[in-house]
């Protein structure tokens, strides 16, 4: 019996072993096909666009050459890219967050009568909604902000989610606070700036992470309402995407040379670099930021 | 006289209140605008539109915008497509998200924790774009690397981007491979709120790891699921057009199997202002509206089904 028992066990261990080893092998290949396609992109972005052509994408090209970043930064139809997504993340962030904070704010505070109807005209759109054509004729034809800077920020300002999100964390700040800044006189705004908000950073800063990842990443608003006869408004996703455009219809349409493969690549490799930099930065914040604000509910 | 009474409640509340309503004006104009506004345009659908007409002048012309959508071919393949992609990925995505948590959670502990779940974290970052054009550099039918390393061992390549029937396999694998790691930190942060000692007790009657999760875990756990569940099926018609947009561009090859209800109106309504003609408002507003009136039923429907089986995880 005793004899029995002593290689069961190891057997066991072994296939324990042999399991974890397996299952780490898979993490481990996922995470490979996550970054490997970053490095193949900045590898062909250096290599020359004749091995490309020749021997397809490769993580060892034949011939290497930054022609393909010569060419991208030979004029600053990037550069206006970026500026474009920079105003539109900075300014779409500070004004969104501000906004939201405030009317978190006000909703949580149990004096504001109307609180709970102010609540449902914000929650009601996301049950009823108009539909993408209304809101569409809206925005093009009624208020007529097609080919402005302000319709690549306006019309994702505001979020009933991150409202939401942080009335609950001012509620959770103890009322006395507020009560001992009204004895001494001060009004609503100033509680809000002085005492509430410095309070209420961290679900803050997670609100201005998300915001402003969806603005940098946003092409969506650009796509329906930016036409070709105003590509100093493309943000850089849009510029990208219609970059892939003229290559893959041959070009020539436009009259400006059709980038090649190579050049793509540099431009999505610049376009992307910035996001890589703060990744390591920003990350750890962004999975606090999922674990409080957590799922709905 | 108590609806006088009332009146001045009203009014009294406003102005001993007033700077708190002055506070959430801008939100509350902005919702105004851009999501109560456009309402009234959903007569459109029920219009022949025209330039001078508008959304209240235009003719009337009752249901036959909606009839020419449903007679056409558009109408069953947008429809099936969505279904078939958002199904898919729900079914697949909640599968391995659940099962990669449990696992990173079960498994790993401090550093190699931490290392899986930011590395799985970054495509959280990458926009639909860089998504498409990664899949690109291994799919491309003459540069990408499957075929180049098919062709190198003296196989025949495979076209990709010239059959349609590969792209709603390629389309659910990339959606899950973007929001992987999203969904993982969410079931994780449900996972970690569970309470420490229900295992330990677990552990004391002898139950094992895979006993634990299958008994704790995934039972504590259901609430959640069945909540994320509810809200993806209501978003079940409901495609993501920029990611679809991404990988189709103006392929119409592709559009067979991943043209969806959004790529479709997009067609329609900026195709139509690009040639300076006046875009087709009226059939597209139809088919939106269409889209809506799915989307509620699905909503009202998977959560009647949840009530009648668990009442404290209905939405509603």
């Amino acid at each position: 019996m005793a004899e029995n028992k002593i290689p069961k066990s190891e057997l066991m261990d072994r296939k324990v072993r042999i399991g974890q080893a397996l299952i780490h092998l898979l993490f481990i290949l996922l995470c490979a096909s996550i970054v490997l396609p970053l490095v193949l992109t900045v590898i062909v972005s250096f290599s020359s666009e004749m091995s490309v052509m020749q021997y397809g994408y490769s993580f060892f090209p034949k011939e290497w050459s930054t022609e393909a970043y010569r060419f991208v930064l030979s004029d600053n139809s990037i550069f206006l890219a970026y500026w474009v997504t920079i105003r539109v993340t900075v300014i779409g962030t500070v004004c969104s967050v501000f906004i939201c904070s405030l009317c978190g704010f006000v909703l949580s505070r149990q004096k504001v009568k109307y609180r709970n109807v102010v609540a449902m005209f914000l929650y009601l759109p996301t049950i009823i909604s108009a539909g993408l054509i209304p809101w569409y004729y809206t925005i093009k034809e009624v208020l007529n902000l097609s080919n402005t800077l302000a319709v690549l920020i306006l019309p994702s300002l505001v979020s009933s989610y991150n409202i939401f999100l942080i009335r609950n964390y001012y509620k959770g700040i103890p009322d006395s606070l507020v009560e001992a800044a009204e004895i001494e006189g001060a009004g609503p705004f100033r509680i809000f700036w002085k005492v509430m908000f410095p309070l209420a950073l961290p679900i803050t800063a997670t609100i201005v992470l998300f915001v402003s990842l969806g603005y940098w990443n946003d092409w969506y608003l650009a796509t329906w309402f930016i036409d070709f006869n105003h590509q100093n408004l493309y943000p850089l996703q849009y510029y990208l995407f219609k970059l892939w455009d003229k290559m893959t219809s041959q070009g020539g349409l436009s009259g400006s040379p059709a980038p090649t493969e190579t050049a793509y690549l540099a431009t999505m490799f610049i376009t992307m670099g910035p996001i890589i930099l703060v990744y390591p930065f920003v990350q750890k914040y962004f999975i606090k930021g999922i674990m409080v604000g957590g799922v709905k509910g | 006289m108590t609806a006088k009474k009332r009146w001045n409640v009203k009014k009294w509340e406003l102005i001993k209140n007033w700077p708190y309503y002055v506070m959430i004006l801008p939100v509350i104009v902005l919702f105004f605008v851009f999501a109560y506004l456009p309402i009234p345009g959903v007569i459109l659908a029920f219009k022949s539109y025209t330039i001078d007409g508008g959304i209240f002048g235009s003719p009337w012309v009752g249901l036959a915008n909606f009839k020419m959508f449903f007679l056409g071919t558009a109408f069953l393949r947008t429809t099936r497509n969505v279904v078939l992609i958002n199904t898919a990925n729900i079914f697949f995505g909640m599968t391995c998200s659940i099962a990669c948590a449990l696992l990173i959670n079960q498994l790993f502990s401090g550093k190699m924790q931490k290392i899986y779940q930011n590395i799985l974290f970054l495509p959280t970052f990458f926009s639909a774009l860089l998504v498409a054009k990664f899949f690109n550099l291994m799919l491309s039918n003459d540069k990408g690397l499957i075929n180049v390393f098919l062709q190198s061992i003296g196989l025949d390549p495979v076209m990709w981007y010239n059959n349609s029937i590969y792209w709603i396999p390629i389309v659910v694998i990339a959606g899950i491979w973007k929001g992987l790691g999203y969904n993982i930190i969410v079931y994780l942060a449900s996972i970690s709120g569970i309470d420490e000692e229900i295992y330990e007790a677990a552990k004391l009657d002898g139950a094992g790891r895979v006993k634990q999760v299958f008994h704790i875990t995934l039972p504590l756990l259901r609430p959640t699921i069945i909540m994320l569940l509810l809200l993806s099926i209501g978003r079940i018609f409901y495609g993501d057009f920029l990611f679809i947009y991404a990988f189709v561009g103006d392929n119409y090859v592709l559009q067979e199997t991943l043209d969806i209800i959004e790529t479709y109106l997009f067609r329609g309504v900026i195709g139509g202002s690009n040639l300076s003609s006046t875009p087709d408002y009226g059939m597209s507003a139809a088919i939106g509206l269409y889209q809506t009136l799915l989307g509620f039923l699905v909503i009202f429907g998977s959560n009647l089904i949840v009530r009648k089986i668990d009442k404290d995880s209905a939405l509603f």
